[in-house]
């Protein structure tokens, strides 16, 4: 009983704090806007998502191996068809994908959908700490930026 | 107030439990949305694949043109409902590439003999038949394994959401393993034939890139290159060092360059073989604009005579708040050439070029024989559609799509209903090669933080 006690007590705790925390990025949510279409804004929101804490060229780079799997013809055609196809990102899956992107991640979509890949033909990357996929280590590594590994 | 604790925990009990049994009612219930999406994508993809099947056997049995014909179109369409449908599926943890290879082949193959068969609509020719029968052959065995799942996930119920969630936790293991292991012996079956060659011009084909001049340089030569190019162009450098290396479509070693007090690198690619500076990612916070794209093109082209490129065309110009993206193309005797292009982006708020890209230039770019265009700017004027308000004509070298070869073009740009077009007419045929849709997407206002 006691634990169980314990166990509502964190609960209540956990709730107010995620409360308290929406309330307070409701508040210091920047105003800044940016013009984007569709696409520039679905690949920023990914590569937000997914390398926030790499570097810009990093954040490029993950961007790039999206636009190529767009040109490639064993993924789906679409930016949106290969950012939702199940299972290909972590991002959508946990959820991170769902926020604001930052003004970098946007510029990184931008210059991922203009062409600039800094891998130079990636089509999968990973953390090599977290890649929950064995076969994902059969891909023949090309480059490692930041924190992950890019194969073809 | 003793007495008071045990009912107190009681309650609190019953309204954990009450918000437990909601939760776990709300978690079946989009469990079960999720598997009814998953089941439909399988079932699909079932039944693609046995259409697929069912229309290459025909174009194999029949003499008509008119009914290859009809199978190829249906073969086109089931093959792309095939791949969508298999990416709808949740088994990112397959390898499935060989099998997404076949069903392209299918889709690339049809695709080819159809367009022939507008032209001079023949029947098959023999190569043709065989290429088919095998096709077949590679797809009837998909069609077989998959059916083995669709009947065991249909009697044993099993569950694709059940797949998904046990293949991202760690040492756990499904009770079932039929539909990992179904899919791998799909897999495993289609890799056991060997590649199917297809002649040149039946698959899209990327043109392979030239090799670089000069020598293959030392990373501490990549350093220095690197702190030369940026102390040029960004100011004092503090601290340079090789970050990463690639070995990709063109190696380079990627060096990490920090300036006085900051700790964001800015990153250079200078490539192993010649020190070329590849591509260039100034990492920087930009501030509000104050140059228009006039000024901002003045500074990228400013950028690039210093760097040594000259007679450029801007092709394009893509933008946001504070970035201008130009991609400029060479020119050789007046002829734009398209897969040289070189990629510039200039921040709005200084002038500065942030970033910058020379892999397509340095991939493809050569003195070339340029021929003559065989038909004269009137007799293409001529030959474009009425409706088109062409604003200009220009000669243009393009890849070919399908070819290892490129094609002097005439570039049209002309308006349609407020959307404007480049078609590319073949200079030589007077076929329009391509049209390309300029019109710049829709765009809309995102908060970003």
């Amino acid at each position: 009983m006691v634990k169980k006690n314990l166990k509502i007590k964190f609960v209540i705790y956990i709730l107010m704090v995620t409360f308290l925390s929406a309330f307070i990025g409701a508040e210091s949510e920047g105003a800044a806007t940016v013009a984007s279409s569709n696409d520039v804004t679905i690949l920023a929101k990914m590569i937000h998502g997914e390398a926030r804490g790499e570097p810009y060229i990093g954040q490029v780079a993950v961007g790039a191996v999206i636009m190529n799997r767009v040109k490639h013809k064993n993924f789906p055609n679409t930016i949106y068809g290969v950012c939702f196809q199940p299972g290909a990102f972590d991002a959508v899956r946990d959820g991170q994908y769902y926020q604001n992107p930052s003004p970098t991640a946007i510029r990184a979509a931008r210059d991922a959908i203009n062409g600039y890949d800094p891998t130079g033909g990636a089509l999968y990357y990973w953390n090599p700490a977290t890649a929950t996929s064995r076969w994902i280590w059969s891909r023949k590594i090309i480059t490692q930026i930041g924190k992950h590994v890019f194969g073809i | 107030m003793r007495r008071l604790i045990i009912p107190l925990l009681v309650v609190a009990l019953l309204i954990t439990g009450y918000f437990a049994y909601n939760q776990y009612q709300l978690n079946q219930d989009l469990t079960r949305r999720a598997e009814s999406q998953y089941q439909r994508s399988f079932h699909e993809l079932v039944w693609n694949v046995d259409t697929i099947n069912s229309q290459l056997a025909k174009t194999l049995v029949t003499s008509s043109p008119e009914q290859i014909m009809q199978s190829l179109t249906d073969l086109l369409r089931e093959t792309f409902a095939a791949s969508s449908n298999l990416g709808g599926i949740p088994i990112a943890m397959v390898e499935l590439e060989k099998t997404e290879k076949l069903l392209n082949d299918i889709a690339d193959y049809s695709y080819y003999i159809l367009k022939r068969n507008n032209l001079d609509g023949k029947e098959l020719s023999e190569e043709e038949w065989e290429k088919l029968q095998e096709l077949y052959k590679r797809c009837r065995v998909v069609r077989d394994e998959l059916d083995q799942i669709e009947a065991k996930v249909l009697d044993r119920d099993l569950s694709f959401v059940e797949v998904e969630t046990v293949a991202l936790r760690k040492g756990k293991k499904l009770k079932d393993n039929t539909i990992i292991e179904g899919f791998t012996t799909i897999e495993n079956k289609v890799k056991a034939f060997p590649d199917l060659q297809f002649d040149e011009g039946i698959q899209k084909i990327e043109p392979e890139p030239q090799p670089l001049s000069g020598e293959e340089i030392t990373e501490e030569q990549a350093v220095e290159l690197a702190r030369k190019f940026m102390n040029e162009h960004d100011g004092p450098v503090a601290r340079a060092e090789v970050a990463f290396d690639t070995e990709g479509r063109i190696p380079v070693y990627g060096v990490a360059i920090y300036k006085e007090r900051e700790d964001t690198p800015s990153y250079l690619e200078v490539t192993k073989r010649g020190g070329h500076i590849l591509q260039m990612y100034i990492q920087r916070k930009i501030q509000e604009a104050n140059l228009d794209y006039n000024e901002a093109e003045k500074e990228a082209r400013k950028f690039l005579n210093t760097h040594g490129f000259q007679n450029l065309v801007l092709v394009e110009t893509d933008s946001d708040t504070n970035v201008a993206n130009f991609t400029f193309v060479p020119t050789q005797e007046g002829v734009l050439l398209y897969p040289d292009m070189l990629k510039v982006n200039v921040a709005l708020d200084n002038g500065q070029v942030i970033s910058f890209d020379q892999t397509s230039f340095l991939s493809y770019h050569r003195n070339r024989d340029i021929p003559q265009p065989e038909l004269s700017e009137e007799q293409i004027s001529a030959k474009i559609n009425p409706n088109l308000r062409v604003e200009h004509i220009r000669l243009a070298l393009i890849p070919s799509e399908y070819e290892k070869r490129e094609l002097l073009t005439y570039e049209v740009k002309g308006k349609i209903n407020d959307e404007t077009f480049l078609l590319f007419i073949d200079a030589k045929t007077g076929e329009e090669n391509r049209i390309v849709r300029l019109t710049k997407p829709r765009e809309f206002k995102i908060t970003v933080r």
